[in-house]
């Protein structure tokens, strides 16, 4: 028996409106919430510009250095740590070098107050692992890069609010009372981003962070290591745990052991955002996300399964009817989810778009940038929340929703004695 | 009435069950959050201690040696002279009322530097983090730090004058040996970690690490250093006058070349405090909005569970109100019976629902406050707080239908009948 179930389903909105409306407004709200706690969860793992490569790469923010007496350093890195494991490693597609947190400087143009602004430096490397859309000019290069030239890259804002103007590639600047070239101009990047989020981009051989150091090993650089394909991740750990066993030796003699704790890290590791001196628990982070999207999807269930079974009561004749004709009762079960399906499809859809809606308007409440000083807006926009696999989820908790609300009731549906059901009782 | 009304819910209870069964998992995760935001409330209304209205950060750093103005070998002397020469020109601007140094010291600060103090028999452990604040003495008036027993910012920064003395909270002692005043302790010498011997010659009113941490972490020293280090500083803090913080740090950013360029010292930025409060507090902040709207998702589900059951069901029972209503029930009598109804589900969840908010309770998983998980009271107050809230929403969620049920012609009703 072909039924058509768009047209069921509209009908048996249409006939009780009220409580079509409670139904679809209680699925909308919960696949709303859901999605929101989905796409703030996301904005930490899925890639967007200019980190459009954190699929494909695996980061070292911290390192860890234990010593004799059992005490512990854990920190970034050093330039020397820097060019021993990372500049060493040949598996990558591209390795970077760059300052963890951004600098505070202030820039200036001669005639004009100086405006403090985040610095970030990096290294030749940044500009393959990162995608940044070069609206003037382009980066340096490496052997720029290795001179220690004092040429910087400009974000759109920044130059706008130096320059009044983005056509500004060659013309002098100083930061921190230091004079550098404008080698670029950048679209401006979302504080969200925390590995190439800054307003200026400078070679670090250029600034002072080059020498700083302290227990040989620790400094101020973090690096990220871009495989050519995922399936790479086993042989590039495999060559990061070789050559750090080689500086490790060196390590021992002056009684210092390095501490691996699973680095160098998946950006879905990266993004539970774990202390330098702790290892990130995964399983624990996973648990917490599905106890918050069981709760989101249970409360929700329960009561439209209330409402569902109540509407079910209703048609209790009719499902008679059609069990008397020789309807199987998984038939019926499946009339029912399908029909209920569509309708959590539809909500599940206004869910989505007031979700996305709400995140653009109102996702500075939620988001922290992953810059500790910036008051900036975040910037963030549908290419960084939108997703197909958030689509993906979106489907996958309307079914979700779906079976937990419709599930019990359908079965109970189907289970009806006919005799009871054609009385009417 | 009552045993009427739970008849008939005994009557519907394959329907009710869901009802029960909604109601009690919204009542314990409603209870776990209102026992959140209820600690939240406490700690944010808690007295701060200190005041950070029309106060600035000015942030300074030193050349890269990579600049061309950078003067190499620069003793510790010299920087020490661009650094009091930058902070009398900050005192000198009219706008400013204060201005005074400090390490890891100004409040809305992620960077800490503890310290263990040791006199006679006791010593600041044992009670989580104490705070020391290296500062110059000025730190008091720019924060408006008072005394122990009501004295000004002024008499507590001329108390830090000297360097061999200190400044400590009055509660320092207070979570170990239960002493509540310092004030026994002034006059003693203490020892720091380091091995130095300090005098105690002042307390003051506890002051808080931010909005967000509760006051039983406020137990912290003041203590200056000499003039002639004031070089290893690391941060610079002004109060201006309350009337004239217009446009203040874009007018020292302007003059920060031509005045507070000396020696290899320069400002970098300046910031207020409000943003600075604003920036350390943005993920607490996120955390209560987070909180909030799980509040609100579960009374909203509340209001669409019970306004949707009711319906159907006010709607099944439309003879059975009518028949109610001929034997000369009251308009009010049917109003009062349908809401009862859902009231009635609410209070007989009750007790399992507060069975299992115990549970969370002992089993430690809410916010403990005061270094207790569990208080009596607290506990009574947040389980009738999301009770009444419940009852409110189950409420608004029946008051639809049962003004329907109310509104109900019995003529008209039992015409098919």
């Amino acid at each position: 028996m072909k039924i058509n179930y768009l047209r069921r389903a509209w009908l048996s909105m249409c006939q009780q409106p009220l409580v079509s409306v409670v139904s679809v407004a209680g699925t909308t709200f919960a696949i709303f919430l859901i999605m929101v706690v989905v796409m703030l969860n996301e904005v930490g793992i899925a890639p967007y510009p200019p980190e459009s490569n954190r699929e494909r790469w695996l980061v070292q923010r911290y390192l860890s250095i234990k010593y004799k007496d059992n005490n512990e350093s854990n920190g970034c890195m050093s330039y020397a740590t820097v060019k021993a494991v990372m500049y060493e490693m040949t598996t990558p597609e591209a390795v970077t070098a760059f300052t963890y947190g951004n600098n505070r400087v202030s820039v200036s143009v001669p005639g004009s107050p100086a405006t403090g602004c985040e610095m970030r430096g990096v290294d030749a490397g940044f500009w393959k692992v990162m995608d940044f859309t070069f609206l003037q000019g382009a980066p340096f290069t490496q052997d720029e890069f290795e001179s220690g030239v004092t040429k910087a890259v400009i974000s759109e804002s920044m130059a706008k609010k130096i320059f009044h103007s983005t056509g500004i590639v060659g013309r002098d600047i100083r930061i921190n009372y230091t004079p550098y070239r404008v080698c670029g101009v950048v679209k401006d990047v979302t504080n969200l981003a925390p590995f190439a989020f800054a307003d200026i981009w400078v070679p670090f051989s250029s600034t002072n962070s080059i020498s700083f150091s302290w227990n040989d090993y620790m400094g101020p650089f973090s690096a990220i290591m871009l495989a050519k394909d995922k399936k790479d991740f086993k042989e590039i750990r495999e060559e990061y745990d070789r050559l750090f066993a080689k500086l490790g030796d060196e390590a021992a003699i002056n009684g210092k052991s390095f501490v691996s704790r699973g680095r160098p890290y998946t950006q879905k590791v990266e993004a539970i955002k774990a202390g330098s001196w702790e290892t990130p628990d995964v399983r624990r982070s996973d648990t917490t996300l599905w106890i918050v999207f069981m709760i989101l999807l249970i409360v929700p269930a329960v009561n439209l399964s209330s409402m569902t079974q109540s509407r079910l009561q209703q048609s209790r004749e009719e499902i008679g009817v059609r069990r008397a004709f020789g309807t199987p009762r998984y038939a019926i079960a499946i009339d029912i989810l399908i029909e209920n399906m569509l309708v959590s499809l539809f909500a599940g859809a206004i869910g989505l778009i007031l979700s996305l809606l709400f995140i653009i308007t109102y996702g500075s409440w939620f988001l922290i940038p992953a810059s500790d000083e910036s008051l900036a807006p975040t910037g963030i926009n549908i290419g960084i929340l939108f997703h197909w696999t958030t689509f993906g989820w979106a489907l996958l908790f309307c079914f979700l929703l779906n079976l937990m609300s419709s599930g019990l009731p359908s079965f109970q549906a189907a289970r009806t004695d006919i005799v009871k059901a054609l009385e009417g009782k | 009435m009552k045993r009427r009304l739970l008849t008939q819910i005994r009557a519907e209870w394959r329907s009710n069950i869901w009802l029960a069964i909604e109601l009690t998992i919204i009542s314990v995760v409603l209870f776990y959050i209102v026992d959140f935001l209820w600690v939240r409330f406490t700690v944010i209304n808690e007295p701060l201690g200190f005041n950070v209205d029309h106060c600035y950060r000015v942030q300074f750093a030193t050349l890269p040696s990579g600049s061309p103005e950078y003067i190499p070998d620069r003793t510790a002397e010299e920087s020490n002279r661009d650094i009091l020469t930058i902070l009398d020109r900050l005192g000198a601007r009219p706008e400013v009322e204060s201005v005074a140094m400090g390490t890891n010291a100004h409040f809305y600060n992620s960077s800490n530097s503890g310290e263990l103090l040791t006199v006679d028999t006791f010593n600041t452990g044992g009670a989580g983090m104490f705070l020391n604040r290296m500062v110059s003495p000025d730190f008091p008036k720019v924060f408006r730090i008072y005394g122990a027993h009501g004295e000004s910012p002024e008499k507590l920064a001329s108390l830090l004058e000297n360097p061999l003395t200190f400044l400590i909270s009055d509660d320092a002692f207070k979570p170990v040996y239960g002493i509540g005043s310092m004030r026994e302790f002034i006059g003693k010498d203490f020892s720091t970690y380091g091995g130095d011997t300090i005098r105690l010659v002042g307390t003051y009113s506890p002051v808080r690490y931010d909005d967000y941490v509760p006051r039983d972490y406020t137990r912290s020293m003041m203590r200056s250093m000499p003039k002639s280090e004031y070089y290893a500083f690391n941060e610079l803090v002004v109060r201006v006058h309350d009337n004239m913080d217009n446009d203040f740090a874009e007018n020292l950013m302007k003059d920060a070349d031509s005045q507070y360029r000396v020696g290899n010292y320069f400002i970098s930025a300046v910031d207020s405090f409000k943003d600075i409060r604003f920036v350390h507090q943005r993920s607490n902040v996120m955390v209560t909005r987070f909180y909030f709207t799980g509040g609100a998702f579960l009374a909203m589900n509340i209001f669409l569970g019970l306004l949707g059951t009711f319906w159907f069901r006010t709607r099944r029972r439309i003879p059975e109100i009518a028949i109610r209503m001929v034997n000369g029930a009251t308009r009010g009598d049917i109003l009062r019976r349908v809401v009862g109804e859902g009231e009635l589900i609410l209070l007989l969840v009750t007790p399992l629902a507060i069975v299992f908010d115990y549970q969370i309770v002992h089993l430690q998983l809410n916010q403990p406050y005061e270094n207790a998980y569990f208080d009596p009271a607290r506990f009574a107050i947040c389980v009738l707080l999301t009770l009444s809230f419940m009852a409110l929403m189950i409420l608004a969620g029946v008051i639809l239908p049962a003004v329907k049920a109310m509104r109900l012609q019995p003529a008209v009703a039992l015409k098919s009948e």
